[in-house]
């Protein structure tokens, strides 16, 4: 048998097959990966907000529920011709981001408030127009925020609206 | 309109716009191609009509015209009706030709059980194509630069209506590129980008790669199941198939240098000038993508040039590659260049430039930089087994004459180093100060993997025709 498989088989070819077969076999595990990824994912986040639109989709799939609720909550409670004002007080990637929340409650203005002189960022900045969200950190005198009205989404992330 | 119908209206829209950009690019590509065979059309279409399209585009709101509806429509029209004649008078130059469908071959498999396997494989790769349009769309805009740079740029210049509205939207000002922001801005020009139909950009361009790749392979007369599973790999690589639903450019990028270099590398083995020319101006779109476009189309003249050398052939056709470039990067870098902002990138690049002059080498961010290459081989996260694999398979069919005689294997090789050589160069440059060996280790983290797309894809091109080599001889 050992001559005969020894006469066939050259080794050559043999290897030819092992690495032709290797090749498959590695194409099979990694398209298992991902069917396992997509179906996770699809689950997760696209069947469940299969209702929602474009804005709302990206905003759970990038930082969660959350993240999601609120920016519908800032769009839905800012105009379209607002100035936004992000007071970054918190370390929170998605709240400090001009760009980031460009993109997210566009097309409206986004500005943000220099680091760590944010009380007079807000007594300069606000007026007619001008909205300032807080996601957490903020604890401004009652002076600073005269003729604002706060409004909670929840506990750490509220929004100030100028008076009408 | 119910919100169900308004979505299947959207989506209708989003497919015809889809269309429109690949009829553009059909006609393009015909005018330069008579002969192009159905995969070549399918593998060029859309990317050079997006590409082209966009680079009007631009040029016509740099003159101060106001980009909308109506301007789109005029500059669509206008562009159709300049091919259509041109396609028309190269059609009679080369009325007489035939198909390049003649020069495809595709060898014969009697046995059934390859034809099985060969139909699974497809099985396979479609599925993956499709899950990956489902998340790209369901997902919508999710990761950062897709978010703070593409698309919102993209919404910018549509609400502004110019060129000029990439300043204050999105990062970097009018500092990257504006090829892929100025299709998600035909989007949101033509429906409002709600689904958002221009996501979908993302997994055509990883379809167009996967039959560039496979059009390359067949046309070096690999077996089918061989290109069908070189597919398969590349399709499920963990980094390439993310990159499909993402909204990053890195996979644009990829399908304009890989394209372009595969086109560029078969006119140039068929001295067939109209090849060269197309393979030149899909290099051109990839500078006209992402900034480090431009390293990478040097890196690539400068592989091709040393390939033509090693194979002493005379290398005449450079005008064809270095025209479209011109055209396309010129007016792009002289805007740029008007509305500059800094950018670490080209601060730190000027820096490494002074410093490698003055003979300082950081040996360890070198070192660092190829120890995280080298761990790609054998890390499933990135790249999956994709370079593992080819390093077996390259090894296997290597044979130092065959490459140092045949001009395809030759410029695949140099031009894989070279494109690998400038992806190292692109890094290390954060070595020098004020940047130094931690900005290395961050970005090697963070950019590292998604840049190396390019050289990755390049070599996996080579180790399945150095394959088919080993199956001939064995």
């Amino acid at each position: 048998l050992k001559n005969f498989i020894m006469r066939k088989v050259k080794t050559e070819q043999a290897i030819a097959v092992f690495l032709a077969f290797t090749a498959f076999a590695a194409g099979c595990y990694q398209f298992a990966v991902a069917a396992k990824n997509t179906i996770s994912l699809t689950k997760r986040k696209v069947w469940v907000n299969r209702h929602l639109d474009a804005i709302s989709r990206g905003a759970d799939a990038a930082y969660g529920e959350e993240f999601k609720d609120f920016i519908s909550f800032l769009r839905s409670e800012i105009p379209d011709d607002a100035t936004v004002v992000l007071l970054r007080t918190t370390d929170l990637t998605p709240y400090r981001s001009k760009w980031f929340m460009q993109y997210f409650l566009f097309p409206r203005k986004i500005t943000l408030c220099e680091k760590g002189d944010v009380e007079s960022c807000v007594v300069m900045r606000k007026g007619p127009g001008v909205y300032f969200v807080d996601a957490g950190g903020f604890n401004p005198t009652a002076q600073t925020i005269e003729g604002l009205t706060a409004l909670h989404f929840n506990e750490s992330l509220r929004i100030f609206n100028p008076e009408p | 309109m119910s919100p169900s119908l308004n979505v299947l209206t959207t989506l209708l829209i989003d497919i015809l716009l889809l269309m429109a950009l690949f009829a553009l690019g059909l006609l393009i590509v015909r005018t330069i191609f008579r002969r192009s065979d159905w995969l070549a059309l399918l593998n060029l279409s859309m990317g050079i009509g997006a590409g082209v399209l966009t680079w009007v585009l631009f040029i016509v709101s740099w003159a101060g015209i106001v980009l909308n509806l109506q301007s789109l429509i005029g500059v669509y029209s206008a562009l159709i009706v300049v091919f259509l004649y041109l396609s028309k008078r190269s059609g009679k130059k080369t009325s007489n030709g035939h198909s390049d469908n003649d020069t495809v071959e595709h060898s014969s498999i009697s046995s059934m059980l390859l034809v099985n396997t060969t139909r699974t494989v497809w099985v396979l790769v479609i599925s993956l194509i499709i899950s990956s349009v489902l998340l790209s769309w369901g997902l919508s805009y999710h990761s950062w630069d897709g978010i703070a740079i593409w698309a919102v740029k993209g919404y910018g210049i549509a609400s502004e209506g110019s060129i000029f509205g990439a300043i204050n939207w999105g990062m970097v000002g009018l500092t990257f590129p504006l090829n892929i922001p100025l299709q998600v801005a035909i989007f949101r020009i033509v429906d409002g980008d709600v689904l958002p139909g221009s996501k979908l950009l993302f997994p055509a361009y990883f379809v167009f790669l996967l039959v560039g790749c496979y059009r390359f392979w067949l046309k070096r007369r690999l077996n089918i199941l061989l290109a069908a599973l070189g597919v398969l790999l590349i399709s499920s690589t963990p980094l390439l198939f993310t990159h499909a639903s993402i909204g990053y450019t890195n996979l644009p990028l990829t399908f304009y240098l890989i394209s372009g270099l595969l086109w560029l590398i078969e006119g140039l083995d068929e001295e067939a000038l109209n090849k060269v020319a197309l393979g030149g101006l899909l290099l051109a779109l990839a500078v006209w993508t992402r900034p480090e476009g431009l390293v990478l189309w040097v890196a690539i003249v400068i592989g091709v040039t040393l390939g033509m050398y090693v194979v002493g052939r005379r290398f005449s056709l450079i005008t064809y590659i270095l025209l479209p470039c011109l055209v396309i990067a010129v007016p792009w870098f002289l805007l740029m260049n008007q509305h500059y902002t800094p950018l670490d990138e080209y601060e730190a690049s000027w820096r490494a430039i002074r410093g490698i002059a003055r003979g300082e080498i950081y040996w360890e961010a070198l070192y660092r930089i190829l120890r995280h290459l080298g761990g790609q081989v054998f890390r499933f996260r990135d790249y999956g087994f994709l370079l593992a694999i080819s390093t077996l398979l390259f090894c296997a069919g290597f044979k130092l004459k065959r490459v140092c005689t045949d001009l395809v294997r030759t410029i695949l090789l140099i031009s894989t180093v070279m494109m690998g050589l400038a992806v190292v160069g692109i890094l290390y440059v954060f070595a020098y100060p004020p940047f130094g060996i931690h900005e290395v280790i961050t970005r090697l983290g963070s950019d590292f993997n998604r840049v190396f797309m390019p050289p990755a894809l390049s070599f996996t091109s080579l180790a399945f025709i150095t394959f088919s080599d080993f199956i001939k001889r064995s």
